[in-house]
């Protein structure tokens, strides 16, 4: 190590005045999307998501058009289907696996006490986790390939769609993309298991219609049947009830309420 | 060792009174009681287990007390810990870092959580930082690559990316060689003009070299928090070491008849040694030489003020208390 060479300059830096629930949050947002703006993640995703969804598309669009006409009716019909069920499936078990190791693995390598030894709110560190991967999720696996979606839907259909119900659809699917992201990381804040967080939200994800088969009003209560609700709005459809709707945006707040109270008490 | 640079009056910097924690039935931390004075430097020393991490974790927030409050600057860490945490710097056992950033990066990353900007007075922060700690030639690596004591390095300068208050470092020289050793404890007392300085260590010298107090832990209990000099002076009487040859016995008599002497004993080895404990400094720096030379046929071969080494004190402290217990 060589000496000392200057004198400080603290006079001339500028303290930061953040203050309460949300100090530090500004800087760790940026960390956060940096992982996703600065490297490679952020093409790898957006690649994915849009062969995912929109790559699928194409079998009634382009190469199977009669088969899909036969069996939905038409290969625009058949291509909204595909774009809107398997965007409230696919997103929401890729939120679940890349946010279940988001606070686990910050816990277990020590990060999140280097974090929290600087003035940072500990809610800060939560939210930043949600607030950045929803965002990069809803850019990534939802916007970018709904663009895709309505411009191919709107060619096939031979003319513009209603662009405010198509984003109404997408926005009902982000929502309960949410749902699953907020459920993911308050498990993460609860157990240090990593296959429980996995397990339970894709659980949750692939047994819902068993679940409403079974207790008709748990359709009422998430994000279960979301899907097929947007694509009715979407399509210019009635919104056949706002209870999902508002269950899931609650849910998604009440699991965020739990996971900023279980990390605030999190000893390190 | 030089004397601290502490404001007469002014409150402790830190202060914690019966700072207990507990983990179940183990109690890592019990009923401490310190208070460490502005601009000095405290070496915290104990075994492992002693419970000198849990301590610097309740500092800093990491961990909630169980019992008891701690106090830094006057705030309370369980209800104003991110208040104290930006007059801090925190440097944990073993530091970790995000892998793929830089050292830089770090930096940067830590220094935003304290500063605005403008970002070229933060970048040059960064840069007398990294001159610092000797990783200015690495500083666009990722750390993933760095070695134990390059990351101990960083973790010292990310330590100090606000110009800490209080500078709370958990073994800060665990990683690093001797070279490197030198040169955190030539920082340490560097900083002791601006900041306060709290570190555990496992190495005893260093304490004795650097710090102005030492704060002794075992299992949990604090069994001494005294100025270095005062401990390494021991229980209140000076001891001098006198190499003599001759009869012993004789002068073991003359020496205790007088007034100024505690009391005399004999050192182990060849050449006898007498530990002559003076209750009188000065009486003895005038009169003990002379009252050995009076004594017929002794022989003075060495004759010095002993002081006593810190490990002999930690060791004493830390064998008495597990034998109590």
């Amino acid at each position: 190590m060589t000496a000392e060479r200057s004198a400080p300059t603290a006079t001339e830096l500028q303290r930061v005045a953040e203050r309460g629930a949300h100090r530090g949050f500004a800087n760790l947002l940026r960390k956060e999307l940096a992982a996703w703006t600065r490297t490679r993640a952020g093409w790898v995703q957006a690649l994915l998501w849009v062969g995912i969804l929109n790559g699928l598309m194409t079998l009634p669009l382009v190469f199977m058009r009669e088969l899909f006409a036969g069996e939905m009716g038409s290969p625009f019909a058949a291509a909204m289907d595909m774009f809107f069920n398997l965007g409230a499936l696919a997103p929401y078990a890729g939120a679940v696996i890349l946010a279940h190791g988001a606070i686990i693995a910050e816990r277990q390598l020590g990060t999140a006490a280097w974090v929290l030894s600087k003035p940072v709110a500990r809610s800060a560190f939560v939210l930043t986790k949600f607030v950045a991967l929803g965002l990069a999720l809803l850019v990534l696996a939802l916007a970018l390939p709904g663009v895709v979606a309505y411009g191919a839907l709107s060619l096939e259909a031979g003319g513009p769609l209603d662009a405010a119900r198509f984003a109404a659809g997408v926005g009902m699917i982000a929502l309960g993309l949410l749902w699953y992201l907020a459920l993911t990381l308050m498990l993460g804040t609860l157990t240090s298991a990593r296959g429980v967080v996995l397990a339970v939200p894709l659980v949750l994800l692939v047994a819902g219609d068993m679940l409403i088969a079974l207790q008709p009003t748990v359709a009422e209560l998430g994000p279960w049947v979301v899907g097929r609700m947007a694509m009715l709005v979407a399509q210019g459809g009635p919104l056949l009830s706002a209870w999902p709707l508002v269950s899931t945006a609650l849910g998604t707040g009440a699991f965020l309420a739990v996971a900023l109270w279980r990390f605030g008490r999190e000893e390190f | 060792m030089a004397n601290a640079v502490t404001t007469p009056g002014a409150p402790p910097v830190v202060e914690t009174r019966g700072l207990t924690k507990r983990f179940g039935t183990l109690t890592a931390l019990d009923g401490l009681d310190l208070a460490v004075p502005e601009r000095s430097i405290v070496g915290f020393l104990g075994p492992n287990g002693a419970g000198k991490t849990t301590a610097m974790k309740l500092l800093v927030g990491l961990a909630r007390p169980t019992a008891g409050s701690a106090q830094v600057f006057g705030l309370d860490v369980a209800r104003r810990s991110a208040d104290v945490r930006a007059r801090v710097g925190y440097l944990a056992q073993d530091p970790r870092f995000y892998e793929h950033l830089s050292a830089r990066e770090t930096l940067r990353f830590v220094a935003r959580f304290f500063y605005d900007g403008p970002t070229s007075a933060i970048e040059r922060r960064i840069d007398e930082l990294l001159d610092l700690v000797g990783l200015a030639d690495k500083a666009d690596r990722p750390i993933r690559g760095f070695s134990g004591g390059e990351r101990q390095r960083l973790g010292i300068a990310q330590a100090n990316v606000n110009e800490p208050d209080l500078l709370l470092m958990d073994e800060p020289a665990a990683a690093l060689d001797p070279a490197g050793r030198q040169a955190v404890l030539a920082i340490l007392a560097r900083l002791r003009e601006r900041t306060t300085v709290f570190f555990s260590t496992h190495i005893l010298d260093d304490v004795q070299r650097v710090a102005d107090r030492v704060a002794i832990l075992d299992h949990g209990r604090l069994l001494a928090y005294a100025p270095t000099p005062e401990l390494l002076a021991g229980d209140g009487a000076t001891t001098f070491e006198l190499g003599v040859r001759g009869p012993v016995d004789a002068l073991t008599a003359a020496l205790r008849a007088e007034p100024w002497v505690e009391g005399v004993d004999r050192g182990e080895g060849e050449d006898p040694l007498l530990y002559v404990r003076a209750n009188d400094v000065d009486a003895a720096e005038a009169r003990l030489l002379r009252v050995a030379l009076d004594v017929p046929d002794v022989v003075v071969r060495s004759f010095r003020r002993r002081s006593f080494e810190l490990e002999e004190v930690f060791l004493r402290l830390v064998d008495d208390h597990r034998r109590q217990a």
